[in-house]
């Protein structure tokens, strides 16, 4: 068994040595961040409520609705929103399925639809999202360099949801 | 005459042992055979893009790769689970350029290191048990329980997890019995607080693994802190003066060094991994979710250490929450289904005859858990080693539940799979307790020859039939 053991520990060290590689030869990148500034009552807001520091859903389908961004005309984009779910309704409960958050957007008045839009489950432990904006590859079709974007954040699919919203961020890399 | 006919007899049961290991691997090539490619074991696809992606480039994916390609969600953690299917796709990749043979390849290279994980079981169970014969059949049966056949059988991070729970036993084992002995004033013998030229490394290794690998694969050394702790408290004034004398040994102080050397080591890492990714969110949980030890380490200020351990054990969830939950006999349905083997993706469902077949072994378990503590905790290292398999459990009980409640309500009796080891060491310990040596040996046989009908012919021809 101590040979077993040691042929044990030698796999362990090539392993160990797999893992620091692929962290050392791992190339960096840096997006651009714009953030979009707090409180959110700045925006255009539907079926949400102001309730002390929180905000409450009144309806299954609430949304807020950012102002007009221009974004370069990239796809690789995305959104980073930390948000805390402080209420029970938010969640899943035994048997039912997840909430999600669902960005849309748009480069015109027209309406928001499905297929120009990402979700992201509502994970229960965590508080922030990055939602990679992988619909936005639509946009190489357009000629210009820069759009101009307006996108629309629901923020949970729950009626009386309770969130408190600490930042919402749009990332873009060159 | 006597002495020849016992090494004759033990020869027999260690050659039996090894047929039985060997035949165990052949299940598994069954299995392997019959699992249809990606889509039907959970999240093979993903696991097979993290293996695929990390064999490719050998690095992990920058914060453009991971926005713009689908690298999938786990190539988004750091984990070392993967690194052993990576080697084996990169050798075989030179030869073959078939998706699918290396996709088997893989699957084959995950089915060896299970047999490996079912050795350190044997090693485990034969320094636990006195009597190796029921060691041994207890090694046997757990080579063959059901839902281990089947996440042994497609690529996954699970294997892995696995192996790292038995290393640290075994690590345990070994270096207990020097900790507990220099603790224990009244015995003569103290040996020497030192770890050996094996061990130590072994230790360092696997605790560095753990921190990238599934938060399961900490939780023997977390139980095991957790209950020396406790005795070193409970006894501080006799405890106390001998821990603080240890350290004028250099050799204690290396020790120490060694160890929080691989922690530092972990934590360099992850700190290059996270300046490197320079993306907001992806620092947290996406990263660190196979690790909750990673997380701590990363984030060791107060505020931040008290929201990662809520978030981490407890969710967003209140207690009461949690215990309505663990009330439901809906929960332990499908925890007990799902540690058994419940193949839902693959459109499979035992007959629940099955799960009456091992029903004895359950309530043998919680028998053989709970006579535990009959015993009080005192410095023997055997009982200390009881101790921490039963907090062991409990942590992954604990750790189960949460995980329950990430996304959408999941519970998953899979997750128990790490700390199997030591539910067929309170199984077998049930039995032994209640009726001796010959009933043990009599059921673990029954155990093993229920689970080889149900992984030879009834899972394979029912999934035959499936497909």
């Amino acid at each position: 068994m101590k040979n077993f053991l040691k042929l044990q520990l030698f796999a362990l060290i090539i392993l160990t040595f797999f893992l620091v590689l692929a962290i050392v030869r791992m190339p960096s990148s840096h997006p651009k961040l714009v953030e979009f500034y707090q409180p959110i009552n700045n925006y255009i807001l539907k079926d949400i409520k102001s309730d002390k520091s929180f905000w409450v859903s009144t309806s299954n389908d609430p949304y807020i609705i950012l102002p007009k961004i221009k974004i370069l005309n990239s796809p690789e984009s995305f959104f980073y929103i930390d948000i805390n779910y402080t209420s029970k309704s938010c969640r899943a409960s035994l048997g039912e399925s997840a909430s999600f958050i669902q960005i849309f957007w748009r480069t015109s008045d027209e309406g928001f639809s499905e297929n120009k839009s990402d979700t992201t489950p509502i994970s229960m432990g965590g508080s922030s999202y990055l939602i990679p904006l992988r619909s936005l590859s639509l946009l190489s079709n357009i000629p210009d360099k820069t759009v101009e974007v307006n996108f629309r954040l629901d923020i949970v699919n729950k009626i009386r949801c309770k969130f408190q919203i600490n930042k919402i961020m749009l990332g873009t890399f060159e | 005459m006597i002495k020849l006919l016992k090494e004759t007899t033990k020869g027999k049961y260690l050659y039996g042992y090894y047929i039985a290991i060997v035949f165990a691997f052949l299940v598994r090539l069954i299995w392997i055979s019959l699992i249809p490619l990606l889509s039907n074991a959970p999240d093979e696809s993903s696991h097979w893009t993290a293996v695929e992606y990390l064999s490719e480039y050998f690095r992990q994916p920058s914060s453009q790769e991971i926005v713009t390609a689908q690298v999938g969600a786990h190539v988004l953690q750091v984990q070392m689970s993967y690194f052993h299917m990576v080697i084996s796709k990169s050798v075989f990749g030179l030869f073959f350029n078939n998706d699918s043979i290396l996709i088997y390849i893989c699957r084959i290279t995950n089915a060896l290191l299970s047999i490996v994980v079912v050795i350190n079981c044997q090693h485990i169970f034969s320094q636990l048990i006195i009597n190796k014969r029921i060691a041994n059949l207890l090694a046997i049966a757990l080579a063959f329980h059901p839902q281990y056949v089947f996440i042994s059988s497609y690529v996954n991070n699970d294997v892995f997890a696995c192996w790292i729970t038995t290393l640290s036993i075994i690590v345990l084992l070994k270096i207990l019995p020097k900790i507990l002995s220099k603790l224990d004033s009244k015995n003569t013998l103290i040996q020497q607080f030192n770890f050996s030229q094996l061990i130590l490394p072994l230790l360092c290794l696997t605790l560095f693994s753990s921190l990238f690998a599934k938060s399961s694969s900490i939780i023997v050394y977390a139980s095991a802190t957790f209950i020396l702790l406790f005795i070193f408290l409970f006894r501080f004034k006799q405890t106390f003066p001998i821990v603080l004398n240890s350290f004028n040994n250099y050799k204690i102080i290396l020790n120490v060094i060694a160890i929080s050397a691989s922690f530092l080591l972990g934590y360099l890492l992850y700190s290059m991994h996270t300046i490197k990714l320079s993306m907001p969110g992806l620092s947290n949980y996406d990263v660190f979710s196979g690790s909750f030890m990673a997380q701590v380490i990363f984030y060791p200020r107060p505020v931040q250490l008290r929201q990662v351990v809520y978030g981490a054990i407890f969710s967003s969830h209140s207690f009461i929450d949690y215990l309505n939950t663990i009330t439901q006999m809906n929960y332990w349905q499908l925890i007990i289904q799902g540690f058994w083997g419940l193949f839902d993706n693959m459109s499979l469902r035992m007959n629940s005859l099955w799960y009456y077949f091992y029903l004895p072994y359950m309530i043998s378990f919680l028998y053989g858990y709970f006579t535990v503590f009959k015993k009080s905790l005192k410095y023997h290292y055997l009982t200390v080693m009881e101790y921490t398999m039963c907090l062991a459990v409990v942590l992954m009980g604990v750790g189960s539940l949460s995980f329950s409640y990430k996304i959408a309500f999941q519970p998953q009796g899979r997750h128990f799979l790490p700390v199997l080891v030591i539910v067929y060491y309170f199984i077998a310990k049930g039995f032994y307790v209640f009726k001796g040596a010959d009933f043990t040996k009599r059921f673990i046989s029954i155990m093993i020859i229920g689970s080889v009908i149900c992984t030879t012919f009834y899972v394979p021809f029912n999934l035959f039939s499936v497909y």
